[in-house]
């Protein structure tokens, strides 16, 4: 070699750059976006989070700006739009603008009011047993899958028989014989509706146990706990989040039947379940009650469910190359 | 391009792009080939430079959308493949051109018997009954080289081991007497003994059809021991093309040398490797200009701004570099005694400093893995994948463990670490026996002991980042927080060779190499004595593997390293290292200095191993593979000798009695009742 080199060899083997970094959340927004019916149901479900902040905002407390619990006499199952007995009522006891958007039951309650009550119900019920049954599969599924052998035997025994019950009449058995309230029927659907996700996480750490960044952790010295949940369970959220996302709308629909038959949201406050339930008597004089009260239920089912799929796609690494 | 033999499929100026979110990727960029009768052209180049596409186009297997041919035309029998309809395309593939796969786990359909899949495809074209069929495809697999062909013809794909699904591959993809046969990195999945039986194989049917071969390979030595052409392929184009001698007697592209001198040969430890800076561009990214400039040591001016063509040097040879083609004064050399010296005084300086005790001790490791149990969970069967295995590693010394797949290295390397129990036999690091070491005093130690491992892309973590792989470790065991640790993990990146600025990236966004440099320096964090090597150069490419060997034997001489370096390569071990054990099914059955390798081992196996390994040296082609069959189960271990099977100068003694390992010489051992 007579001429020097022109180009100094690089001091780094990534001389030529990485493309600059593109955030997971960008990433993964850029997915979702190309699955239409996600995107009906996430924007249907911020809808439906915006309804119930408000309206817990609007139906809470001593003197709300609409009372779901005011009982009006004169006004029973009043169709939607019509207008309050303003002789009789009095300016406290009228509804908002004094009319009735959705109409009243048989106790001249406002529809409006107890649905939107009922939306801030449903959705403390779907979060709250969903996270009591995802906080339970993921360190029952986490210990099975990690461990294996007896442990893994004792715990995948224990899932086979709660999936032996059938779960609904459980949930009823057990909120049958406890105080009616709106929190021991969280807590009974949580406690019941884990065996699904126990075996999605033990499922992924069967596999993840074999991956060599696993084995790497371990000969790092690192503690069986810090492997587990610092290292694995990130790495299996993916089918958990999924799974969590359709579970809220199986809690929803869960405690509307229960409500429904009677064993849900003690009176007097609303669920969406029980104003169903209300409105059985009057199917035909008053069919504003169910319809109602049902169509909110199945679109918020629907956006969870869509959603749910719609998240499925986008993190699923497989589909994403295609 | 040149040459009197008839044409029999010619490529020219075949452009394949993709459509991507980020842009058009042009995969194959005006690729010109010609593929004579009866011959074999080599197409090399490392991954990512369009040589798949390539042999995909030609198939007119390009999915498109995102894929679509863009140019070019692809003359096979007097017809345009482009051109033709689908149906058309149908009669010609699998009939008039046959193709193999890489991965024969997957090429195969596990839920039909293997002589329904290749009956399948004779039936279709040659429109025969069942009977004719199969009476043909008993005979096919008699000819790949099956044994007890009636028998397999009924077993199903799990049935059988890796090599003999590339034979069955084979076997379906020359059924019909295909003209042309696409051989896509035939032997790359497989171990070298199957390797040089599977060429052997594909040579003998060339002979015996006259087939025309399309090899494509990143493996030196597959080339020299089978194309007559070769095309050189970097960056979506060919960079050089000639004859399999004249490109291995003088390779003329500063690629094509780079290639040759990042490979280690046996028999040449002494040269020091010079690895190919940098890596492959992404095709989104490339240079402008010639694409190889940002790695080519030789680049001037002209070659960052115009790019050049492949140009005719002398007869048949065609190079597209501006070095070459201007026949400038600092032309590319080839020059493989470079670097000489520096070599051979490191390995003495290694040598001498292992006159000092054993870092490490093994003695009489075992591991048995139960494979069948009675209804009361009693074992009924053991895998013996270790069964008794004694090492000692000396510090500064690089130990190398070489054998077939499932000859248990990887248990070993594994065991004496104790990410998996032993069942018998201890292991002492410096003295203490790490076997005995409660949970506590053994994550202690687990400073001292690394490991790294083959696969780049799972053993990272894809949801950290990688700063916080290389240096959680540093936080565990108490020895940095904060900023000293974001100092140590740019200190470590740097010495890996990585820029330390990425260090909040994630691994997705690295290159195979970068991420073993990314596993290196996780390894490192802890400033350990003694690291296990799992393959760690297997799963790279050619140029990138000779930067990661070379990484290695820098850190042990920075860091007094000790290596347990497990590979299925020879020539990589015998480089590496400065003692060798050859292991199969669980046992040593040899062990002696890296430098006598090749003069002096002698047992059937070792020779076997080194017969098998591909030469790059084309004069040399076509020697008989030694090691015939397969690895046997480790489950069924044969009688005696373990080895006693498939070796050719297997004596009665041999069937009955298992040999020891016998010292034969200072530091030499051997494991055999005849050698």
């Amino acid at each position: 070699m007579t001429e020097k080199n022109i180009k100094p060899p690089g001091r780094y083997s990534d001389e030529s750059g990485l493309p600059p970094q593109m955030s997971r959340i960008q990433d993964f927004w850029h997915q979702l976006r190309e699955n239409t019916l996600a995107l009906w149901g996430l924007i249907l479900l911020i809808l439906f989070f915006i309804i119930a902040i408000a309206g817990t905002k609007l139906t809470l407390g001593k003197n709300p700006i609409m009372d779901p619990e005011q009982v009006r006499l004169v006004d029973t199952l009043k169709p939607p739009l019509s207008k309050a007995n303003r002789q009789v009522l009095a300016p406290e006891d009228r509804p908002l603008f004094g009319i009735y958007l959705l109409g009243t039951d048989k106790l001249g309650r406002d529809v409006l009011a107890r649905t939107l009550q009922g939306a801030h119900v449903s959705l403390l019920v779907g979060f709250i047993s969903v996270g009591i049954s995802v906080l339970i599969g993921i360190i029952l599924g986490a210990l099975a899958g990690y461990y294996g052998g007896y442990v893994d035997s004792v715990i995948m025994r224990a899932v086979d028989i709660m999936l032996c019950f059938p779960s609904f009449f459980l949930i009823l058995t057990i909120v049958a014989l406890l105080p009616a309230s709106i929190w021991n029927i969280m807590v009974v659907i949580g406690l019941t509706s884990w065996p699904g996700i126990a075996r999605f996480v033990r499922a992924e750490f069967l596999a993840l146990r074999k991956q060599d960044f696993v084995v790497a952790a371990e000969a790092l010295g690192l503690s069986k706990c810090k492997i587990m949940f610092e290292h694995m369970v990130p790495n299996a959220l993916a089918p958990i989040l999924v799974s969590a996302t359709i579970g809220v709308a199986s809690a929803i629909l869960t405690e509307s039947g229960l409500s429904f038959l009677g064993f849900g949201v003690p009176p007097p406050d609303a669920s969406w379940g029980n104003i169903l339930a209300d409105g059985k008597e009057f199917i035909f004089d008053a069919p504003w009650l169910f319809i109602v009260s049902g169509t909110a239920i199945l679109l918020t089912v629907l956006a969870f469910n869509l959603f749910g799929e719609g998240l499925r796609d986008a993190l699923n690494p497989k589909l994403r190359e295609q | 391009m040149v040459g009197n033999e008839q044409v029999i499929l010619e490529v020219k100026g075949l452009k394949t792009y993709f459509r991507t979110s980020h842009g058009e990727v042009r995969a194959v960029d005006g690729v010109d080939l010609s593929l004579s009768q009866g011959k074999t052209l080599g197409l090399i180049g490392e991954s990512g430079c369009g040589k798949t596409v390539t042999s995909l186009s030609i198939m007119q297997l390009i999915k498109s959308p995102p894929g679509k041919i863009a140019g070019g035309q692809i003359q096979f029998q007097g017809r345009d493949l482009i051109r033709l309809s689908e149906r058309e395309l149908q009669q010609i593939r699998g009939n008039s051109i046959g193709m193999i796969f890489q991965e024969p786990m997957t090429s195969l359909n596990p839920v039909f018997t293997i002589g329904d899949q290749i009956m399948e495809p004779l039936m279709i074209h040659r429109k025969t009954s069942r009977a004719e069929a199969k009476e043909f495809t008993l005979e096919l697999l008699y000819k790949v080289g099956i044994p007890m062909p009636e028998m397999r013809i009924n077993e199903y794909p799990h049935q059988m081991s890796g090599g003999m699904k590339q034979r069955v591959m084979i076997g379906m993809a020359i059924a019909c007497g295909p003209k042309v046969l696409i051989a896509d990195e035939p032997t790359t999945a497989l171990d070298v003994t199957m390797q040089a039986q599977i060429i052997n194989l594909l040579y003998d049917l060339q002979k015996e059809m006259g087939m025309s071969i399309l090899l494509i390979t990143h493996d030196l030595g597959v080339i020299a021991e089978m194309a007559h052409q070769v095309a050189v392929m970097y960056a979506s184009k060919v960079v050089e093309y000639a004859s399999v001698e004249k490109l291995f007697e003088q390779p003329l592209h500063p690629y094509t040398i780079g290639l040759f001198e990042s490979l280690p040969n046996l028999g040449d430890r002494e040269r020091k490797l010079q690895a190919i800076r940098g890596q492959v561009p992404n095709p989104l990214n490339f240079p402008t200009g010639c694409k190889f400039w940002p790695r080519c040591p030789y680049a001037d001016q002209k070659c960052r701004e115009l790019e050049p063509a492949l140009e005719s040097i002398d007869s048949g040879r065609l190079v597209a570099c501006w070095r070459v083609i201007d026949k400038s004064s600092n032309q590319p050399v080839y020059n493989p005694g470079k670097g000489d010296r520096e070599r051979s005084d490191r390995a003495q300086v290694a040598e001498s400093a292992s006159a000092t005790g054993a870092l490490m001790e093994i003695k009489e490791l075992k591991k048995f893995f139960s494979v069948k149990r009675n209804f009361w969970g009693r074992t009924q069967a053991w895998l013996k994948a270790v069964d008794g295995v004694s090492l000692s590693i000396k510090e500064g010394e690089t130990l190398g463990l070489v054998g077939e797949s499932g000859c248990g290295k990887t248990t070993v390397g594994r065991t004496i670490l104790r990410l998996i129990d032993a069942t018998q036999g201890d292991v002492f690091f410096e003295g203490a026996s790490i076997f005995s070491l409660k949970s506590s005093s053994l994550r202690r130690m687990r400073q001292k002991m690394q490991i790294i491992f083959q696969d780049p892309y799972s053993s990272l973590n894809p949801r950290m980042t990688v700063g916080n792989i290389v240096g959680e470790a540093l936080t565990t065991h108490g020895i940095a927080k904060g900023r000293e640790r974001k100092e140590l993990v740019e200190n470590l990146f740097a010495k890996v060779g990585l820029s330390p600025s990425y260090i909040k990236r994630y691994p997705h966004e690295f290159s195979g190499g970068q991420r073993q440099r990314i596993g290196i320096a996780r390894a490192l964090a802890l400033n350990p004595k003694f690291i296990v090597c799992d393959e760690v150069v297997s799963a790279l490419d050619v140029s990138i593997q000779a930067q990661i060997m070379n990484l290695l034997e820098k850190l042990q001489e920075e860091n007094h390293l000790s290596y347990l370096f497990i590979a299925h390569n020879l020539a990589v071990v015998e480089y590496i290292c400065n003692h060798i054990a050859v292991m199969y099914l669980g046992q040593i059955v040899e062990q002696l200095p890296a430098r006598e390798l090749v003069k002096n081992a002698i047992h059937p196996y070792t020779r076997g191993l080194l017969y098998s390994n591909p030469v790059s040296n084309p004069s040399l082609r076509g020697r008989a593979a030694l090691l015939k069959g397969d690895v046997p189960s480790p489950i069924h271990l044969p009688p005696g000798c373990r080895f006693h099977p498939r070796c050719a100068y297997a004596e009665e003694k041999c069937r009955k009695k298992e040999p020891e390992l016998v010292k034969r010489e200072k530091d030499h051992w051997v494991r055999c009742w005849v050698c």
